[in-house]
């Protein structure tokens, strides 16, 4: 069970404005949602009230019916940067999480979860190395098998493939889809991007936010097949592709004071 | 082949041992020691030698310069009569000293040891603990940052005496004078690391479930910690100094105190071998610790 429901969501930090006024949006089990807009929009302070890292300040974010009012065990993040502990072996920062995860575990367990993950995400020799040593992708990987082998029902994950190079950002994108829908359990995935076609790739639904609310929510409906190389030229995808364009260009005009922007 | 037996340092190195042998107007102490230190730099350069595959170059300067140095002392002693010999003694009597006096040393060694690996640990241990919590805690850093960095501003050395004359004995003197000395650039390091700690790593490591202890523990710790493992060759090299002065102020042993009795006693054969013991002992120190720095710290490289 891993429902998010947001309630009247509101939240800004002590003098400032509203960063997010109102929302109010039901994520069903197993759904993979994108959240995209421009930067600033409020998405990643989203995604920390999702996790429990602010409080609402007005609303609530139910799980399951149960207001979030902390971190928790059922979701875990995926950072852009700087998640993985440097002073410990991609193996070593896996059994973290697991053992915090897993109260009680043993260390040969969580060892050989790590493991496990690590040959999913296809590092299986790199169990030994530490952040530092690794390409950012490969600390992404790391990242995200951390974040799988702690099992959690929900992952939430914020603009993870941001830094990355646009080829290992598509492999990263099919390894997130492959581990999270073949998996026993399907996990529910709320991914922030503001790659538009990442997320048309990626998602269920994607969600259009301008600052402080939610402008437009998208079902995807390519059917099941999701297979790269047929999609990017497909009608449907080009049309929603350009309607998420034509939202972004529409935010922007209304920042620029309705004079028309080139980019 | 022939380039690496007559070269430069050799034929240097065969001067000052034909130099050693020389004699002069005043006593001369079989030259043993110093034979035995030359043919230790001599064999040295030899594994460097045979080692290298290509560029010998930085070998055959550094001991071109190694032997050019022994060869000149020697002459200027025993030739060119520089300084009186009292004054500027001969390498050979000089290390003529260390046969003699070597339990002396011995015990001066492990003396400011001893004190150095206490005060240096406490020193650091403290430092690093109390700078988690007062980093951590905003209003603590507040009220207390303030007065340590006023504190700090005041090298130990300055008040080195006053601790030397109010404490009971020399060593607890030498324990707190150094403990300061260390303690406080320590933990003022160690606050300004946790306070630039990323809130992004707390954020990751509160998403991963962890109790403020926790990551106090856990995550800030090491993080903030680690790095500062780097400092510790500068640390025990300012531990040096401060001991080696405060055992000229007030110690009964020590190596330091070896070097000023002797001065005190106008004996520089003796002062002159007591300056190389501590060379010798802060080189290899700082050698061990780059080992363990280059073994162990390899992620401190590149904190993220």
């Amino acid at each position: 069970m891993s429902d998010i429901k947001l309630e009247g969501l509101c939240f800004k930090y002590d003098d400032s404005d509203y960063i997010l006024d109102n929302l109010n949006l039901e994520i069903k089990e197993g759904e993979f949602v994108c959240f995209i807009g421009p930067s600033g929009c409020g998405k990643s302070t989203l995604l920390t009230l999702i996790e429990g890292l602010n409080k609402p300040t007005k609303g609530s974010v139910l799980i399951d019916g149960v207001p979030v009012t902390g971190p928790g065990g059922d979701r875990c993040v995926v950072f852009q940067h700087y998640s993985l502990f440097s002073w410990q072996t991609s193996k070593k920062n896996i059994t973290f999480g697991v053992k915090q995860a897993k109260k009680g575990i043993s260390s040969k367990e969580a060892d050989a979860i790590a493991l496990n993950y690590l040959a999913k995400v296809g590092l299986a020799e790199y169990a030994n190395k530490y952040p530092h040593q690794l390409s950012g992708g490969m600390q992404q990987r790391v990242a995200i098998a951390r974040a799988l082998a702690m099992d959690p029902d929900i992952l939430l994950m914020d603009e993870p493939f941001g830094a990355i190079d646009a080829k290992n950002r598509m492999q990263l994108q099919d390894l997130v889809l492959e581990l999270c829908e073949n998996e026993e359990k399907k996990r529910t995935v709320v991914f922030i991007t503001h790659d538009v076609e990442e997320a048309l790739y990626l998602a269920d639904r994607v969600i259009y936010m301008e600052p402080k609310r939610i402008k437009e929510e998208i079902p995807i409906d390519f059917g099941s097949g999701r297979v790269r190389a047929n999609l990017f030229g497909a009608p449907r995808f080009l049309q929603l592709r350009n309607h998420l364009i034509t939202l972004f260009y529409d935010n922007a005009d209304e920042n620029m004071g309705s004079e028309p922007v080139y980019l | 082949m022939i380039k690496k037996i007559f070269n430069i340092p050799n034929l240097l190195f065969a001067a000052a041992v034909a130099t050693a042998f020389a004699g002069a107007d005043f006593e001369l102490k079989f030259p043993a020691a110093y034979l035995a230190a030359l043919a230790a730099f001599e064999i040295a350069f030899i594994y460097r030698l045979i080692r290298a595959k290509t560029k010998i170059t930085a070998a055959l300067d550094l001991y071109s310069v190694v032997f050019g140095f022994f060869l000149l002392w020697d002459l200027s002693v025993k030739v060119f009569k520089v300084l009186p010999y009292n004054l500027l003694p001969p390498p050979q009597n000089v290390f003529h000293v260390f046969t003699v006096d070597y339990a002396d040393m011995l015990n001066g060694f492990f003396q400011s040891m001893y004190l150095i690996i206490v005060s240096v640990g406490l020193g650091m241990g403290f430092g690093i603990f109390f700078g988690l919590f007062v980093g951590w805690h905003k209003k603590a850093r507040e009220a207390i940052s303030p007065i340590i960095n006023l504190i700090a501003a005041v090298p130990a050395l300055v008040y080195a005496p006053y601790i030397v004359a109010i404490a009971p004995t020399f060593r607890s003197a030498s324990i707190i004078v150094i403990f300061m000395g260390i303690f406080f650039p320590t933990m003022i390091n160690m606050v300004s690391n946790v306070q630039n700690v990323g809130q992004k790593l707390i954020d990751s490591a509160r998403s991963l479930n962890l109790s403020d202890f926790s990551i106090l523990i856990k995550v800030l710790l090491p993080e903030c910690a680690i790095p500062l493992l780097g400092s510790l060759r500068i640390r025990i090299a300012t531990a040096f100094m401060i001991l080696t002065m405060a055992e000229t102020i007030g110690a009964d042993a020590g190596l330091g105190y070896y070097v000023k009795r002797w001065v005190a006693w106008s004996d520089y054969t003796k002062t002159f071998a007591g300056i190389i013991l501590i060379a010798v002992v802060v080189t290899a120190i700082n050698a061990l610790i780059g080992l363990f720095e280059r073994k162990a710290l390899i992620w401190v490289k590149s904190p993220n």
